[in-house]
């Protein structure tokens, strides 16, 4: 029998193919968990492709079941009989080694706003709040600009001047500021979401979002509500997005 | 048969297609696009001129913010070029540094921008300076790398061609030159700390040092050496040496394992036990949350080392400074003889270039370890990073050079921090400088009895724990510090004997199975 027929060859082949692809193929590199998830998915996938007939099983088999019983590979079986065991061993004394993984800090990016915040001696509601400055069409790219300049001189070094999360001061930082490019941050939110957490910054966070560790300052002691409103109208210019709208929740 | 030649026909598919896009991923260099100043200029106000002003004078709205400051394009000095010293860049360089970015500095890698978008934006910004209208440049003379690199020649050219007056003698950028070092624009510049070549303007690989060594950096005190080696060769060998005092690979931040040894713990930082223990890397920021901030750091990060015996507790942090703030009473001598012949004495009050310890524009360097006062019972709500908040306290430990010791204190907040009193202060500690670093040693043990105000190390837990670093000559005190947000201190926990029955129990359980299944065999035969 040509060994390309066997199909215990055709397993490794494939398995060895996954392994390659989901390891380098991938752009971004998938996380270990996903790595394994997609693993024994392709195991089941493999097993289904070798019990599909009688002939593929038997074929299967039959090199596992040479190596066991066929005398003629005495000497292979006497190789693995011993790696075995000194494997396992060895595998199972780096898994009670105690290995300190800090605990997981569960952290809600997006906790639930508040339905008013204070905001400089007033009081503002968020619910339905719509960015006052979009409605003005006719110096739209002013509120832009402007907007562009305060970023500049007050969110860049933290959030990068591709607006990616990796200004300059990101690497000392935990949690890493957000990443306004990416379709998990400004492309979910409502602007008035953004005007919370542009105001209060990380101290007025929930527990659950890990108020103590977010470096995010809290704006409105050096942004007027305008000034605010008008960074928000950058942030969803410069990243091309939409702010997800009220009408949308209904 | 037919079922064989379909599965080898779909890897070898599948197999193409991987291969292919792995070569995509990897195809560089694109020819240039056609010049077209007007997308060129479109471009750099979108994305540059914030920093780089419109006129390209460096002078854009974030510039107040960053240093080193953003490159003035109009006198067309280019830092990193593969030409001989004083000449303009390649427009390749260019490209180059477009395209990667500047390490250690606000630059950013502009990956997300095309290559042609990248292209035309070289054409654009040498609009900026005329001199590339007149002058040429071209590409230095290089030697191939040698097979193997004369380290220890390396470190002697280290001092033969005085690296060391701007770089210091173990090259952390704390050189006798350094403190009057000014760029072409008059800015300050501080020499590149060569244990950090992470933070390379023009990249951290020997081929990036060797390049700069012969081409030199144009606008900063740093030249070109070209012509200053015997051989040609020898600038590998330097550059070799340069990049061998950085570690292998830029480290990463790990939880702080505290290391359980037997015996007294040491009380020294210069104790040579500290050499076998491994150094935790932990990055640091300017504090911008609250006022006033600090925009222009100068402490980027700290390396910290921790052992207990299960009693005591001790920590060993190290971090690089250009300068000893207070100056040592050595050193204010040094320099007053240096200053020498004129002679005034230092602590003449009209004469600014002689630092005086406590002179007002000054602070003393100092550093901070900060522990929550007591652990979270649900052990995942901390206080505030900066100083904690009113609900929940943090407990710190200060070494300021000035005091030349360590206090214990408490805050619940910026501004809202006491130092205990003389009875509850049993932290010891010792700081030493040398050759541009400190080494800052703290000491106590596990339990105390002020038990409202300390906190009581547990072994087997994870603590959090966060830092913060003030260079005193860049005027840090207080608020304006370095710092870091909340990491774990973990004290290892002696080794249960389960480690070594588990691995004993697989063996067991393994053999045995193998023994019984070769007896049935051989029953069966
Ligand atoms: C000191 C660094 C720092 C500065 C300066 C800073 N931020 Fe942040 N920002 C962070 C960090 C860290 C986070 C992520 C943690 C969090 O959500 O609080 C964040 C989160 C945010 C979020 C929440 C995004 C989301 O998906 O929930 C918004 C919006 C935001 N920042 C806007 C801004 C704006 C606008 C500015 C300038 C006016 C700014 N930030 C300045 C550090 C900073
Ligand atoms: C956040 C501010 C910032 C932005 C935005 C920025 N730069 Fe820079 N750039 C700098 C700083 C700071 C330096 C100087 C670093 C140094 O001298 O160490 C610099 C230096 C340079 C240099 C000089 C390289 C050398 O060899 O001396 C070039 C070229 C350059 N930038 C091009 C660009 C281009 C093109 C863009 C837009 C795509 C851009 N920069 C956007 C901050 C910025
Ligand atoms: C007159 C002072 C001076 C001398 C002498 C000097 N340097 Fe420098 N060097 C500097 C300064 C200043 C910088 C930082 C430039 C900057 O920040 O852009 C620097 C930067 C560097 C860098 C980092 C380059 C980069 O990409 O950022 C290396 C490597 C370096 N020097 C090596 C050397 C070596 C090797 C020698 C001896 C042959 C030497 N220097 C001599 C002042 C000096």
């Amino acid at each position: 029998m040509s060994i390309l027929r066997s199909s215990f060859v055709h397993a490794i082949l494939l398995l060895v193919i996954a392994i390659l692809i989901f390891k380098y193929g991938i752009h971004p590199p998938i996380p270990q968990s996903l790595f394994l998830l997609y693993l024994i998915i392709t195991l089941f996938g493999i097993f289904l492709f070798v019990s599909s007939s009688e002939e593929t099983w038997k074929s299967f088999l039959s090199p596992i079941h040479a190596t066991l019983y066929d005398p003629r590979f005495r000497g292979v079986r006497a190789v693995i009989f011993i790696v075995l065991p000194v494997l396992a061993t060895y595998l199972v004394y780096l898994r009670v080694q105690p290995k300190i993984e800090p605990p997981a800090e569960l952290r809600t990016i997006h906790p639930a706003p508040p339905d008013t915040i204070s905001f400089r001696n007033g009081t503002i509601k968020l619910q339905g709040l719509g960015n006052p400055l979009r409605g003005d069409k006719e110096h739209f790219q002013e509120h832009v600009n402007r907007g562009k300049v305060i970023y500049f001189k007050n969110c860049f070094y933290c959030h990068g001047d591709g607006l990616n999360g990796e200004g300059h001061f990101a690497e000392g930082l935990n949690p890493k500021p957000a990443n306004f490019t990416d379709v998990g941050t400004i492309a979910q939110l409502q602007e008035s979401y953004l005007f919370w957490r542009i105001a209060k910054g990380g101290p007025n966070l929930p527990t659950e979002a890990t108020p103590w560790n977010s470096a995010m300052p809290a704006w409105e002691n050096y942004l007027t509500a305008d000034e605010i409103w008008s960074v928000i109208l950058y942030l969803y210019e410069a990243t091309g997005y939409q702010p997800r709208k009220w009408e949308q929740d209904q | 048969m037919k079922k064989t030649i379909n599965l080898y026909g779909w890897i070898s598919v599948v197999l193409l297609i991987f291969f292919l896009n792995l070569n995509f991923v990897h195809a560089g260099e694109a020819q240039p696009p056609e010049k077209n100043l007007e997308v060129g200029k479109a471009l750099y106000q979108k994305n540059c001129a914030q920093c780089h002003g419109d006129n390209g004078d460096g002078k854009g709205v974030s510039e107040p913010f960053i240093f080193p400051k953003p490159r003035d394009f109009t006198a067309g000095l280019y830092k990193i070029r593969t030409t001989s010293g004083g000449q303009l860049p390649l427009d390749s360089d260019l490209f180059q540094t477009i395209s990667l970015g500047m390490p250690g500095s606000s630059m950013p890698a502009w990956q997300q921008l095309s290559e042609a978008d990248r292209w035309q934006l070289v054409h654009y910004i040498k609009t900026f300076s005329p001199k590339f209208a007149s002058e040429t440049a071209e590409k230095v003379v290089t030697t191939p790398k040698p097979a193997k690199p004369d380290l220890e020649k390396g470190r002697q050219l280290f001092q033969d061609l005085e690296c060391w007056k701007c770089h210091g003698q173990e090259g952390r950028g704390d050189g006798p030159s350094a403190p009057e070092l000014k760029d072409n624009w008059g800015f300050p510049i501080k020499p590149a700390d060569l244990t950090k070549n992470w933070t390379f303007r023009g990249g951290g690989s020997v081929e990036d040092i060797y390049m700069r060594i012969i081409t030199g950096i144009n606008g900063t005190p740093m030249p070109s050496f070209l012509d200053s080696f015997e051989k040609p060769e020898d600038a590998w060998d330097l550059a070799y040496y340069v990049r061998s005092l950085s570690p292998e690979n830029k480290p990463e931040v790990t939880v702080l394992r505290a290391k359980l040894i037997q015996g007294e713990l040491p009380t020294e930082p210069e104790d040579p036990r500290w050499n076998e223990l491994p150094a935790h890397y932990f990055p640091l920021s300017g504090q911008i949350t609250m006022e006033p901030r600090l925009f222009t750091p100068s402490i980027d990060s700290i390396f910290v080392k921790a052992v207990h015996n299960n009693k005591e507790i001790a920590f060993l942090v190290m971090w690089n400074d250009r300068t000893q703030d207070p100056p040592s009473a050595g050193a204010i001598q040094q320099i007053a003889s240096a200053e020498g012949q004129q002679s005034q004495p230092p602590s003449q009050p009209d004469n600014p270039s002689a630092p005086q310890p406590g002179s007002p524009q000054k602070f003393s360097d100092a550093i901070a370890i900060q522990f929550p006062v007591k652990p979270d019972p649900g052990g995942f709500i901390k206080p505030y990073f900066i100083m904690g908040d009113s609900e929940r306290p943090v407990y710190l430990w200060t070494w300021k050079a000035e005091w030349q010791d360590v206090k214990e204190s408490n805050a619940s907040g910026p501004f809202k921090e006491t130092l205990q009193n003389q009875e509850s202060q049993t932290l010891q500690g010792k700081g030493i400088y040398k050759n541009g670093q400190w080494k800052v040693l703290f000491k106590r043990a596990l339990t105390t009895d002020d038990k409202d105000h300390d906190y009581q190390f547990e072994i087997g837990k994870f603590i959090p724990i966060a830092f913060s670093a003030w260079d005193g000559s860049n005027g840090e005190t207080e608020l304006k510090r370095s710092l870091s947000t909340w990491y774990y201190l973990f004290l290892e926990t002696p080794r249960p004997i389960s480690q070594y029955l588990y691995p004993i129990a697989a063996f067991l359980l393994i053999a045995g199975a193998e023994v019984w299944f070769l007896k049935r065999n051989s029953r069966r035969q």
